[in-house]
C-alpha cells in the first residue's frame, strides 16, 4: 500500500471517485441543479482519475519537485520480468508493450461487440438484440475501436521504436510518457459502462441535439474521449520533442527511418486538431450540464457547427491511424525486400503534404448536412487531392518490392496486404469524395466498408505486421512462422469476405448504423457475418501465436532480419538504456545492395 | 567503455527537467493549447455570425467594460513584472512573486465582474459563448498560477535560477494565457 | 531479365484483367433501379469513378501480384539491386495521379451543379403539366415539406391542401421538397431517387428533384436519430399524372370531412 502500484492505483481511484462523487452531488444540489446525477459522476470520472494516476505513482514525484523537496525526478525502470508491465515506469519500451496489449485487448472486446452485432444481422428477423441495445453496441465498437486505431500502432510501436531507431535513450519527457498511458485505462472502463447508464444511442459521432438528449452514458462518452485526446496530445509533444531534439550525431534529415517520420507527421496533426475535438465535446457538456446552447437552434445554437468542429479534429485522426501505418509498412517493406525504400524523400515529402491537406477536407462528411453549398465544390476538390501524395505511398510500397529478392515471411505477408487492401479502401473515398455520387452514398454501408477497408487496411494490418516483425526484438523469441503465415491467409481472406460485400449491400439500399436488413441484402450480409468469425478465427490464431512464443518460444537473435535500423543493432530485447555505446549515423536506413553500406557506426553496439 | 558510462554527449535524456527539451515541449503544447481557444473562438464568431443582433437578446448588457481594461491592464502588468524577474538581479523572486499577486488580483477581478453580469451562461449563444470562453481562460490563469507559484517555491529552496530552463517554460505558458485573453478581450467584450 | 521485360508482363496482365473487367462492369447491372433526374447523374458519375478505379486496382495489384512471383527470394544470400528511386518515374506518377484527379474533380463539380439545378431547363420542358379536372394547379415544382420527427416522415403539399404520411409524387415533375425537423437530425434519403438531404432542426432546407420511372419506393432516414433510427421510414410512390391528381383529390376529400 505505501508502494506505487496497481492496487493502489484502484484503491486511490474508489477513493477518488467516492469523493468526488460527493463534491458533484454537492455542487449540484448547491447549485439547484435539476438532476444531481451528471455531476456526481462528472464528479466521480475526474477525481477517481486523479486518484487513480496518483496511487499508480504517476503524480507524487511532480509534487514533490512542484513544492521544491527534490532537485531531479529520477527515471523510474521498474522491477525485472513480467511485474514492471503492471507498474508505472518510465522506460519507453515497457510503455510501448503496455499500450500495445491494452489496446489489443480492447480491440478484441470491440471486435466481439461487432460479432454480437453480425450475428442479430445475419439471423432472419434480426430481433436477438432490441434497437437500443443494438445501437448501444454500435457505438461502443466504433468508439473503442476509433479509439485502438488512434493509440495501438503510434502509442504501441511509437513508443516502443522511436527513441530506439532515432538513437536516444528514452523519450524526451519519460514520465509524461507514462502519464499518457496510464489515463487510459479509467477512460476504457467509463465507455465499457455506458451501457448501465443508460447506453450510447448517438453512435461514435454524437452529433446534437439528439446527443444533447440522451442519458447519462453520453456524458462518458465525452469524459473517454477528452481522456484519450489529453494522452494523445502529451504524446505528441513527447514524440516531436524527442524527434527534434535527441536524435544522434549525423541523423540528419534524410538518415531519418520512415516509420520516425510517419510518427512526426502523426504528431503534427494531433498537436493542431486534438484539441478542437476536445472543446467540441466541452461544448457539447456545456449544453448538457449548464444549459448552454451551443448547439441548441431554439437559442441562437447551431448542430451544424457541432459538425464542423467535430470534423475538422476527426477527419485528420484518421490520417492520425493511417500515416504510422504507412510509415510502419514503408519500414518494414525494404528489410524483407532486400532493397532500399523506393522514392524515400518524395514520401516524406507526401507525409507532410498528407499533414497540410487532412487540414483542409473535413466538410466532405458533410456534403448533405445543410451547410451553405458553395462549401461543397472546395472541399471535394481538396479532398480528392490528398489521393496524390497517397498514391506516393503506393508508387514507393511497389518500387521497393519490384526487382528486389522478397522473403515472404509473415510480417512481410501483411505489408502485402496492406497494400492489397489499402487501394481498395483509397479508391473508394473518390466515390466519397465526389460530391454527386456521395449523395447516393453517404450514411450507407459503403461507407462503413471504406472506412473499415481503409483503417484496418492502414492501421490493423500494419499493426500485425509490426508485431510480427519487431516481435523478436521485444521479446527475444521467435513466433511460428508457419502458423503466423496461415493466420495471414485466413485474415486476408475473411477479412475481403467480411467487408468487400458491404460495398454492394450499401449500393443496394443498407442504411449505417441500422439493426435490420434489407430482404434484397439478407444473403450478403449473411456471408459477411459468417467472414467475421472467420476473421475472428484468425485473430484467436494470432493470440494463440503471441503467447505461446513470447512465454517459450525459441530464442531469437538481436537481428534475425538482418536489417540496418538502430534497434536492430541491440540485443533482443534491448537493455534499459538502450545503448551501451554512443551512436553515430553515418549513412540511410536502408543501405541493402550496397556493397559496405552502413547506417551506423560502430557495426556492434552490444 | 563501461555499461555504465551513461553520461553520453548525444542525444539522450535522463530525466524530466531536463533543460533542453522542456522549452520546446511547452511551445509544442501551446500550440495545442492555441487550438483549443481557437475552437471556441471559432464557436464564438460562428454563432454570432449567424445571429442579427449581439447580444441577442437586448436584456444582456455587455459587462463593463471600465472594469475589464483594469483588469487587462493588470495581466500585461503580470507579464512585464514576469520578464523582469528574468533579468535576474538580487530580487528577481520578488518580480516573480508580484505577477503571482497580479494574476491572483486578476481572477478575483473576474470573479467580481461574473457577479455583476446580468446574464448566465444558460442565457443563449451569448451567455454560451461568453462564459465558456472566459472560464476556460481563468482555469488556464489558476494553472498558471500554480505553476508560477511551484517555481517560487523552487526558487526559494535554491533549485531555480532565473535563467532555469523550467522557468522559461512557464512564463512562455503566462505570456500566451496573456495573448489569448488580449484576443478575448478585443473580440467578446470591446467589438 | 531486362527490366522491359518485367513490365512488358505486367502490362499485359494489366491490359487483360482492366479490358475484361471493364467490361462485365459495364454489362452486368451493379446499380439498383433508378427513378431520378438527379439518380441518372449519380449513377453516371458512379459508373465513371469505377471505370476509372478499375485500371488504378490492376496497375496495383499486377505489381504486386508480379512481384510476389517473380522477385522472391530463391536462396537465403543477397540482397536486391540499391535501387533507392527513379526521378522520371516519380515525377510522372505524381503528374498522371495529379491529373487524373484534377480532371475527376471537375468532372464530379460538373455533376454537383447538374444535380442541383432541379433540372431548371427540364421544367421548362415539363411546362404546363396536367392541370387535372379538380382544376388543381399543374405546372412548374410540385412544393412538399417534408417533416421528419423521431421516428416517422410527415409530408405536407402546402399548395394542394394535402398531408400524408405517404409520399406520393406525379412522374417527370420537378418536387421541391423542403425539409426539416422538430426534434434532432434526421436525413431524407430515398434510395431509388439517389438523393439525400438532412433534416435540420430550427432550418428549412430545399432538396430539387424530378422523379422518372413509376414504381413503389421508399423514404428512409439516414442520419442516427435515437434508438428507433432503423424503422422510421415512409412509402414513396411515383404515379402517372393523372393517378396523382386522383390521389391529392381524393385526400382533400378526406380531409375535409
Amino acid at each position: 500500500m505505501k508502494r506505487p502500484g496497481l492496487l493502489r492505483a484502484i484503491l486511490g481511484g474508489l477513493a477518488g471517485g467516492t469523493a468526488g462523487g460527493a463534491l458533484g452531488s454537492l455542487g449540484a444540489t448547491l447549485g439547484a441543479a435539476e438532476d444531481t446525477d451528471p455531476f456526481l459522476w462528472a464528479g466521480v470520472y475526474l477525481f477517481g482519475l486523479v486518484g487513480w494516476l496518483w496511487g499508480v505513482g504517476a503524480l507524487g514525484p511532480w509534487f514533490a519537485w512542484a513544492a521544491g523537496r527534490i532537485d531531479r525526478i529520477a527515471p523510474e525502470h521498474g522491477a525485472p520480468g513480467v511485474r514492471r508491465y503492471f507498474e508505472f515506469t518510465t522506460d519507453h519500451k515497457v510503455i510501448g508493450v503496455q499500450y500495445l496489449v491494452t489496446s489489443f485487448v480492447f480491440f478484441v472486446v470491440a471486435g466481439l461487440l461487432a460479432l454480437v452485432m453480425r450475428v442479430h444481422l445475419a439471423l432472419p428477423g434480426s430481433s436477438i438484440l432490441d434497437l437500443h441495445t443494438y445501437t448501444t453496441f454500435m457505438s461502443i465498437h466504433g468508439t473503442v475501436m476509433v479509439a485502438v486505431a488512434l493509440i495501438s500502432l503510434s502509442g504501441g510501436m511509437g513508443n516502443y521504436l522511436l527513441p530506439l531507431m532515432i538513437g536516444a535513450r528514452d523519450m524526451a519527457f519519460p514520465r509524461l510518457n507514462a502519464l499518457s498511458y496510464w489515463m487510459l485505462p479509467p477512460a476504457a472502463l467509463l465507455i465499457l459502462s455506458s451501457p448501465f447508464a443508460g447506453g450510447l444511442d448517438s453512435g461514435w459521432t454524437a452529433y446534437p441535439p439528439l446527443s444533447e438528449r440522451l442519458p447519462l452514458g453520453q456524458q462518458f462518452y465525452i469524459f473517454t474521449l477528452i481522456t484519450v485526446g489529453a494522452s494523445s496530445i502529451l504524446g505528441a509533444v513527447n514524440f516531436l520533442a524527442t524527434f527534434l531534439g535527441l536524435r544522434a550525431p549525423g541523423m540528419s534529415w534524410s538518415r531519418v527511418p520512415i516509420f520516425v517520420w510517419s510518427i512526426v507527421a502523426m504528431s503534427i496533426i494531433a498537436l493542431i486538431t486534438t484539441s478542437v475535438l476536445a472543446a467540441t465535446l466541452i461544448m457539447l457538456l456545456f449544453d448538457r450540464l449548464f444549459g448552454a446552447a451551443f448547439f441548441d437552434p431554439a437559442r441562437g445554437g447551431d448542430p451544424i457547427l457541432y459538425q464542423h468542429l467535430f470534423w475538422f479534429y476527426s477527419h485528420p485522426a484518421v490520417y492520425i491511424m493511417a500515416v504510422p501505418g504507412f510509415g510502419a509498412i514503408l519500414e518494414i517493406l525494404p528489410v524483407h525486400a532486400r532493397k532500399p525504400l523506393f522514392a524515400y524523400r518524395l514520401v516524406v515529402g507526401s507525409f507532410l503534404a498528407i499533414v497540410v491537406l487532412s487540414l483542409v477536407v473535413w466538410a466532405h462528411h458533410m456534403f448533405v448536412s445543410g451547410m451553405p453549398e458553395a462549401l461543397a465544390g472546395p472541399f471535394m476538390v481538396l479532398t480528392e487531392l490528398i489521393s496524390v501524395p497517397t498514391g506516393v505511398v503506393f508508387l514507393s510500397a511497389l518500387g521497393t518490392i519490384f526487382l528486389g529478392r522478397l522473403r515472404l515471411v509473415t510480417p512481410m505477408l501483411y505489408a502485402l496486404g496492406f497494400v492489397s487492401t489499402f487501394v481498395v479502401g483509397g479508391l473508394t473515398g473518390i466515390f466519397l469524395a465526389d460530391v454527386p455520387t456521395d449523395i447516393a452514398l453517404t450514411q450507407t454501408y459503403f461507407v462503413v466498408a471504406h472506412f473499415h477497408y481503409t483503417i484496418m487496411g492502414a492501421t490493423i494490418f500494419a499493426l500485425f505486421a509490426s508485431i510480427y516483425h519487431w516481435f523478436p526484438k521485444i521479446t527475444g523469441r521467435a513466433f511460428d512462422e508457419r502458423l503466423g503465415r496461415i493466420q495471414f491467409g485466413l485474415f486476408y481472406l475473411a477479412f475481403n469476405a467480411a467487408f468487400l460485400p458491404l460495398f454492394w449491400v450499401g449500393l443496394h439500399g443498407m442504411r449505417r448504423r441500422v439493426a435490420e436488413v434489407p430482404p434484397e441484402t439478407i444473403g450478403a450480409n449473411v456471408v459477411s457475418s459468417v467472414a467475421a468469425f472467420l476473421l475472428a478465427l484468425s485473430v484467436l490464431l494470432f493470440v494463440m501465436n503471441i503467447v505461446r512464443a513470447w512465454a517459450r518460444g525459441p530464442r531469437a537473435a538481436a537481428n534475425p532480419w538482418d536489417a540496418h535500423t538502430l534497434e536492430w543493432r541491440v540485443a533482443s530485447p534491448p537493455p534499459p538504456e538502450n545503448f551501451r555505446v554512443p551512436v553515430t549515423v553515418v549513412g540511410g536506413p536502408y543501405p541493402y545492395g550496397l556493397p559496405g553500406g552502413q547506417h551506423v557506426m560502430p557495426e556492434a553496439l552490444e | 567503455m563501461s555499461s555504465l558510462d551513461l553520461a553520453v554527449p548525444h542525444g539522450t535524456a535522463p530525466d524530466e527537467s531536463d533543460g533542453r527539451h522542456v522549452r520546446t515541449g511547452m511551445r509544442l503544447f501551446i500550440v495545442s493549447e492555441a487550438m483549443l481557444f481557437a475552437a471556441f473562438f471559432a464557436a464564438y464568431f460562428y454563432l454570432r455570425g449567424e445571429s442579427l443582433h449581439w447580444p441577442p437578446q437586448a436584456a444582456f448588457a455587455r459587462p463593463e467594460l471600465a472594469l475589464v481594461s483594469a483588469n487587462t491592464l493588470l495581466l500585461l502588468a503580470s507579464s512585464l513584472t514576469l520578464q523582469r524577474a528574468h533579468g535576474g538581479g538580487l530580487a528577481w523572486r520578488r518580480w516573480l512573486g508580484a505577477t503571482i499577486a497580479l494574476g491572483s488580483v486578476f481572477l478575483v477581478v473576474q470573479g467580481i465582474e461574473y457577479s455583476r453580469n446580468a446574464f448566465t451562461v444558460a442565457d443563449g449563444v451569448f451567455g454560451s459563448t461568453f462564459y465558456t470562453l472566459t472560464s476556460f481562460h481563468g482555469a488556464h490563469v489558476a494553472i498558471g498560477l500554480l505553476v508560477l507559484a511551484a517555481m517560487l517555491q523552487r526558487a526559494r529552496r535554491g533549485f531555480l535560477a532565473p535563467d532555469s530552463a523550467a522557468f522559461a517554460a512557464a512564463s512562455y505558458y503566462w505570456h500566451f494565457v496573456d495573448a489569448v485573453w488580449l484576443f478575448l478581450f478585443t473580440t467578446v467584450y470591446a467589438l | 531479365m531486362p527490366v522491359a521485360r518485367h513490365f512488358a508482363v505486367i502490362g499485359a496482365a494489366w491490359v487483360i484483367a482492366t479490358v475484361a473487367v471493364t467490361a462485365i462492369v459495364l454489362n452486368v447491372p451493379i446499380l439498383p433501379a433508378v427513378a431520378s433526374r438527379e439518380g441518372r447523374i449519380s449513377d453516371g458519375a458512379f459508373m465513371t469513378l469505377l471505370v476509372a478505379a478499375i485500371p488504378v486496382f490492376f496497375l496495383v495489384h499486377a505489381v504486386l501480384l508480379y512481384s510476389v512471383w517473380r522477385f522472391r527470394a530463391r536462396t537465403a544470400a543477397g540482397d536486391g539491386p540499391p535501387i533507392g528511386g527513379h526521378r522520371t518515374l516519380e515525377a510522372g506518377w505524381v503528374a498522371v495521379t495529379l491529373v487524373m484527379v484534377l480532371a475527376l474533380a471537375a468532372y464530379g463539380w460538373n455533376g454537383m451543379d447538374e444535380m442541383r439545378s432541379g433540372g431548371a431547363a427540364a421544367a421548362q420542358q415539363v411546362g404546363h403539366a396536367v392541370a387535372g379536372a379538380a382544376g388543381l394547379p399543374g405546372h412548374g415544382e410540385l412544393r412538399v415539406k417534408v417533416i421528419g420527427s423521431q421516428f416517422a416522415w410527415r409530408f405536407e403539399y402546402p399548395d394542394l391542401g394535402v398531408k400524408s404520411v405517404e409520399l406520393r409524387l406525379p412522374k417527370d415533375r420537378p418536387v421541391r421538397f423542403e425539409i426539416t425537423s422538430p426534434d434532432v437530425l434526421h436525413s431524407f434519403w430515398i434510395p431509388a431517387f439517389r438523393t439525400k438531404q438532412d433534416a435540420v432542426p430550427g432550418r428549412t432546407i430545399t432538396l430539387l428533384v424530378t422523379p422518372t420511372a413509376i414504381g413503389r419506393y421508399a423514404a428512409e432516414c439516414t442520419v442516427l436519430c435515437g434508438a428507433g433510427h432503423t424503422v422510421m421510414r415512409a412509402p414513396v410512390e411515383v404515379m402517372e399524372p393523372a393517378a396523382f391528381d386522383d390521389w391529392v383529390t381524393k385526400q382533400r376529400a378526406a380531409a375535409q370531412q
